[in-house]
């Protein structure tokens, strides 16, 4: 029987433009893998201990991020956690952490139940504040900081990954399929943030 | 232009500006509003009011206005009951009046004016009744005719909202002095500010007056502190922002107009913005609105605010008027009379009701150049369409009348109190001011400053907005900063409560916008509707679109006269949120048509708009409804076709939309025992299982198979509308009823793309996608098991909504689009056929399985036949209450199959059922039909529906009645499987 | 209105979806009475005007049901606990 070559990738948002404007611009992040870690009852300080050895990094607290060689997690909610990786290490970490965590906590392949976006720009907070009902001023979501939180009304999960002179880095989660909805109302949020 | 000053204003006369009303050209200047412009071209006649018809000109120079309101633009973008006062001049602006034909100065309607005895307060309770018939025919259509102000352009809004949120430690509403001086100390203290006028000129009343601060004008010092806070990064200075809501938590309502004072609409900048904003303290110093006094013909043109006048000729350089009376119960009129003096207008008289002989300090000169008269009122107004003169009664009942083409009238300022009151805090009366404060259970975040509380001077307005920021820094735990208390006037009001003159001929108004005059209220006494809320219905009084702002204590005051009870007893009526209009669109922001839901996409919906997919929404996604082939016009023709090659051969159906939740740990059997009627734990491991879900009251409330990956690890599915609540329903059981359970739980719906391939030729299809041996043996029916899909990690699983053989398989959500390729690619040997959900239904109800058309939430596991699947060993959520009594009757109507008794004719979901012989009645109704298809497998209609007795009265013949349609037929019962109901087809 | 998440801080009620009474126990389905007590549990409801106990989840959030004393005259909100009976799993 004759096989069919292993199947292509495609972004739910293929073909669609991404807003961009001197204040802000959103891009979607491509290449990246994600797993969803939930500790099992009474479990929390071993997936802990057991998650720092085997990646030098220590799972962030509530509503806070944590970054190590080009792994990023964000806190996602009680005792719970997304892992971000590159998609080429995915298969690897997966098989690395797997036993150490076998029994302790439920691992789950998050890749493709989001849409992994990045916004930046001097006008990037301004932008956001169109959308998300929490307080984004520096002040207040500083630099690896996260929130879950809806846009519009679509729930996302935000990040303040970066930044530099040309303004904030946020990370935007995203359901995947409801995506491009999300992009039309980033477009009228960037196209906005500037004026009045 | 007759009215415009040569000198003075805060207009730019180097930016002259063109416009038009009704059709003629003006010219005014940047920085005008329309109503300035209008004034200073001589233009008074500016509206007819809404039910005498009556002429009318502007009354205020603010918000407040009641009077003159405008439809502005053209085409789509045509605005009615625009206030003039409020709108901002532009070039091109092109105004229309209203409520007028065939023109303002020749009013067909104005016959209503004659007609006002019969049109008093509440003439629509008591006429238009009969006769009967002329009701609908006659009457309505003329009263919408005849209603209402302005008209709508009747086109979809073309503007686009913008919605923001905003937060900070002290939301300042109102950029006068008292909220400059707020402002202006919390943004040196370093507190996050927000500061907040609906004009487009910071400086509140400062703007209109001819008074001093620290020895130099007003809007001097207004706009060097407004420049100030606009230069700090800690202050936010938002102009032509309204707080039209005080809501729960801090949260207030704000709608910031963006292009309303463009003529040329930048392009893709939304019209407003509506502002969300959490204000940890807010300051309110919205300052206050002067009332009229009521007296007969007080709504002629030319009869206008004393303060307004002031504007007119401070702020606009504008002269409403050459020879002006001005009538005041209070010190503050006389300032209009100086204030005219001094722009060189004459002032005939100023008539003030307090008793005594007291001139004002400081207003000798206006004693000195104009008649002054103390004790005495105005009793009438000579003129329709303007002022030409005034008549004067004296304390010894003399009358004289004196020519003039302005009266200026002050009756005293009510404090905008409403904000404070949107929580429940009714406002409270202070006598020594004749008018209502904010009540001191407001809210305790709310603080008030200024004339809004009451303290109507400068120095007393600077002063409360210097210790309003104070307090609410101390609140917050900052420092004050060291600020000195600038100088200004201090008079007092020394008002003397006046509200009507009682000695009128002819109709004083106190609601202009509604035409109530003094007379309604007292009809409204004498008729018995004397408590507040009921005069205000009754009469209509505040029910217009200025919301009675100069209309509402005047009412009540009057009322209290007549019931003899005091101001403070009679209380007012509830103010609810806006304060001001807002755009219906603005609350919508983004979200409307389309966009007034958020669409969900499969991963196969562009290669399904290739196949010329018709969709469907169901709930928030699109599905695939059917897709069109060349040739086809009729969507029944792509569904049969595809019904029929799904049992023919193979059909591909995407099913990425039914909820997919993944469930892990020790406990997580025991949460699908408990949550499920039938038992999951003995499920083995590689196996699905169909499951039912109940409420809590015992109706059936969900069904989907849960697939056991591991020993503690589960895949549960839902159907696609009840995705979101099931997994509320589980969080919900975890962590509230059961939280001793050791499991985790997250959606997968999203993660993978999934696709029922089904048909007699599914598995040789499946075969050569996946890797793994998927015959018979290998992978028996209700099986699962991880799978290479085109060497990608997928699931496969051996199910079957249609009764055919059938398998779905899954692979992570990007590479869905590439795996209904490669599904059609191979399976286009076999003639595989997409189907969409008009085919998977005809194919579920051919096999009898229920959706939610028999998930209706009024329905038991027993009614719907799966009285078996409810397990007696073990509890589940559901299954104390399904023992009910009513929901265990065996007359309850029971799941069964229907069929035309003539064989041929359409069946309809929807309709009862009847016993042959008995009424078509509701009374008499055993049932009803809840889902109907054409089956193309066995040539006819067949329907599942409830009925008595059910599938076990099959044979029996019962009516289907649909009295909608006028249908009456014979139908027989069947059982509900029409098509193999051993099962043979899926097991294969 | 806004809600003081434990976890999250303070949000938006949008962000929530409100159950109701926080209360109200599920019998014991082998109980003597269970009929009577589920109907209750399931039907009857105090109203109180005043402070209340309400349930609710923070669906755009992080996803815990929450026990919210709220005040139903005034809605003035006076804490937010994790659901009755869950701990916060500490490390």
């Amino acid at each position: 029987m004759a096989k069919i070559p292993e199947l292509a990738a495609r972004s739910h948002l293929a073909g669609v433009s991404m807003p961009q404007s001197e204040g802000a611009a959103l891009r979607e992040v491509s290449g990246r893998a994600m797993l969803s870690l939930a500790c099992h009852a009474g479990n929390a300080s071993r997936v802990a201990r057991a998650f720092k050895t085997e990646t030098g990094v220590a799972l962030p607290k509530a509503g806070k991020t944590a970054w190590h060689e080009g792994m990023l997690i964000l806190w996602s909610g009680l005792n719970q956690w997304f892992v971000q990786m590159d998609k080429a290490n995915a298969a690897g970490a997966f098989a690395q952490l797997a036993p150490a965590l076998n029994g302790r906590a439920a691992v789950t392949d998050q890749s493709d139940a989001f849409v992994m976006l990045e916004l930046a720009g001097p006008l990037a907070r301004e932008t956001l504040a169109r959308l998300c009902p929490i307080d984004l001023h520096p002040a207040v979501f500083k630099p690896g900081d996260t929130a879950r939180t809806l846009a519009g009304h679509l729930a996302v999960q935000l990040a303040l990954v970066g930044g530099g002179e040309t303004g904030p880095v946020f990370q935007v989660l995203a359901a995947r399929s409801s995506a491009r909805d999300l992009v039309h109302d980033f477009e009228i949020a960037i196209a906005s943030a500037g004026y009045g | 232009m007759s009215g415009r000053l040569e000198r003075g204003g805060l207009i730019d006369r180097s930016k002259p500006l063109g416009f038009s009303f009704d059709s003629r050209r003006h010219q005014g200047y940047h920085g005008d509003t329309l109503a300035s412009a209008l004034l200073a071209n001589g233009v008074r006649l500016v509206g007819r009011s809404f039910k005498y018809h009556r002429p009318r000109g502007f009354l205020s120079a603010g918000p407040e206005e009641p009077n003159g309101l405008f439809e502005i633009g053209e085409g789509a973008h045509r605005e009615p009951n625009t206030r003039g006062t409020v709108q901002e001049l532009y070039d091109g602006l092109v105004a229309s009046s209203q409520n007028r034909w065939p023109s303002l100065r020749f009013d067909v309607l104005s016959f209503n004016d004659w007609l006002a005895p019969f049109l008093s307060a509440g003439f629509y309770y008591k006429t238009f009744m009969w006769p009967a018939s002329f009701w609908e025919k006659v009457y309505e259509p003329f009263i919408r005719r005849a209603a209402g102000l302005g008209a709508l352009s009747g086109e979809p809004d073309p503007d686009a909202y913008d919605h923001g949120y905003g937060f900070c430690d002290i939301l300042v509403v109102g950029a006068g002095p008292a909220g400059l001086m707020a402002a202006l100390a919390a943004g040196r203290a370093g507190a996050r500010v927000i500061v907040a006028d609906e004009d487009f000129l910071p400086g509140g009343r400062l703007n209109g007056e001819a008074l001093e601060v620290d020895g130099r004008p007003g809007h001097e010092w207004a706009g060097e502190v407004a420049a100030e806070l606009a230069s700090m990064p800690n202050v936010r200075v938002m102009k032509r922002t309204a707080v039209f809501g005080a809501y729960d938590s801090g949260d207030w309502g704000l709608y910031e107009r963006l292009t309303d004072h463009l003529g040329q609409k930048p392009e893709g900048i939304a019209r407003g913005r509506l502002w969300h904003v959490n204000a940890r303290r807010t300051i309110i110093a919205c300052g206050s609105i002067e009332r009229p006094i009521a007296f007969a013909g007080n709504d002629v043109p030319g009869v206008m605010m004393a303060g307004a006048v002031r504007t007119y000729l401070n702020r606009f350089a504008v002269a409403p008027g050459k020879r002006a009376v001005v009538f005041t119960n209070n010190e503050d009129g006389w300032r209009t009379a100086r204030d005219l003096l001094d722009a060189g207008q004459e002032v005939a008289a100023v008539v003030d009701t307090r008793k005594g002989d007291r001139v004002p300090a400081g207003m000798e000169a206006v004693a000195g150049e104009t008649r002054v008269a103390f004790g005495v009122r105005i009793t009438g107004v000579l003129g329709r369409k303007s002022v030409r003169g005034v008549e004067i009664l004296d304390g010894d009942g003399h009358s004289s009348v004196f020519a003039a083409d302005l009266l200026a009238v002050s009756g005293g300022w009510n404090p905008t109190v409403h904000l404070t009151s949107h929580k429940g805090a009714k406002p409270v009366w202070r006598e020594d001011i004749a008018a209502f404060v904010a009540s001191k259970d407001r809210p305790g975040d709310q603080i008030i400053a200024g004339t809004a509380n009451g303290a109507f001077s400068t120095a007393q307005a600077l002063g409360e907005g210097l210790s309003a920021a104070e307090q609410a820094l101390s609140d917050l735990g900052r420092k004050a900063p060291r600020l000195r208390v600038p100088k200004a006037e201090n008079t007092a009001t020394a008002i003397e409560a006046f509200w009507h003159v009682g000695e009128a001929r002819g109709r004083a108004f106190i609601d202009f916008q509604n035409d109530v005059t003094a007379k309604d209220v007292k009809l409204a006494h004498a008729e018995g509707y004397r408590a507040v809320e009921h005069l205000k219905r009754y009469t209509t009084l505040g029910m217009a679109t200025d919301q009675g702002k100069t209309a509402n204590v005047t009412g009540l005051a009057v009322m209290a006269e007549l019931t003899g009870r005091t101001i403070a007893e009679t209380g007012t009526t509830v103010f609810r949120p806006p304060t001001t209009p807002v755009p219906i669109g603005a609350f919508a922001g983004r979200a409307h048509g389309r966009h007034q839901q958020p669409t969900r996409l499969t991963a196969s919906h562009d290669w399904a708009t290739e196949r010329g997919a018709v969709f469907v929404e169901a709930g928030n996604w699109l599905r695939a409804q059917w897709f069109a082939q060349p040739g086809e016009t009729d969507w029944r023709q792509s569904c049969d076709r595809e019904a029929a090659a799904v049992r023919r051969s193979v059909g591909v159906c995407d099913v990425s939309t039914l909820g997919k939740i993944d469930i892990q740990g020790p406990d997580a059997a025991t949460l699908l025992d408990r949550v499920y009627t039938n038992t999951f734990s003995t499920l083995a491991v590689g196996k699905a299982r169909y499951g039912l879900m109940l409420r809590e009251d015992g109706m059936m409330f969900d069904d989907g198979t849960a697939s056991r990956l591991g020993e503690t690890h589960f895949l549960m599915t839902t159907t696609t509308a009840n995705a979101v609540g099931v997994m509320r329903h589980l969080e919900h059981a975890t962590q509230v009823i059961w939280p001793d359970l050791d499991v985790q739980m997250i959606s997968a719906t999203e993660q993978w793309a999934q696709f029922a391939i089904a048909g007699p030729k599914s598995r040789e299809v499946v075969a050569r996608l996946v890797d793994e041996d998927v015959s018979n043996e290998a992978f028996p029916y209700m099986g699962v098991a991880e799978v290479t899909v085109c060497g990608v990690a997928g699931r496969l699983f051996r199910l079957s909504f249609s009764g055919e053989l059938g398998f779905e398989v899954a692979v992570p959500a990007r590479h869905g689009d590439a795996l209904i390729r490669a599904i059609m690619e191979v399976g286009a040997q076999f003639e595989i056929t997409p189907y969409g959900t008009e085919a998977l239904n005809v194919l579920r109800i051919e096999k009898g399985h229920v959706t939610g058309a028999e998930l209706n939430g009024q329905t038991t596991a027993a009614d719907l036949g799966f009285a078996r699947m409810v397990s007696a060993k073990k509890d589940c959520i559901g299954k104390v209450m399904a023992g009910r009594e009513g929901l265990v009757d065996e007359d309850r109507p029971r799941l069964a199959g229907f069929v035309a008794a003539d064989g041929q004719a359409r069946l309809w979901a929807g309709s009862h059922f009847i016993e042959e012989d008995a009424p078509a009645d509701l009374a008499h109704s055993i049932g009803h039909m809840t889902s109907v298809c054409y089956s193309p497998h066995l040539g006819r209609y067949i329907g599942l529906g409830l009925v008595r007795g059910g599938a076990a009265r099959a044979g029996d013949t019962v009516r289907m009645v649909h009295p909608l349609k006028g249908i009456d037929i014979a139908v027989e019962i069947a059982h509900p499987v029409f098509l193999d109901p051993q099962g043979e087809r899926l097991r294969g | 209105m806004r809600i003081p998440c434990p976890l999250c801080g303070e949000r938006d009620s949008k962000e929530f979806s409100i159950l109701g009474d926080a209360t109200v126990k599920r019998p014991d389905p082998d109980g003597p009475d269970a009929a009577g007590e589920f109907f209750d549990y399931v039907y009857l409801r105090d109203n109180p005007a005043g402070t209340h106990c309400e349930l609710w989840f923070h669906e755009a959030g992080c996803r815990q049901w929450l026990v919210v004393t709220r005040n139903t005259l005034t809605h003035e909100v006076a804490g937010a606990e994790l659901s009755a009976g869950r701990k916060a799993k500490k490390r």
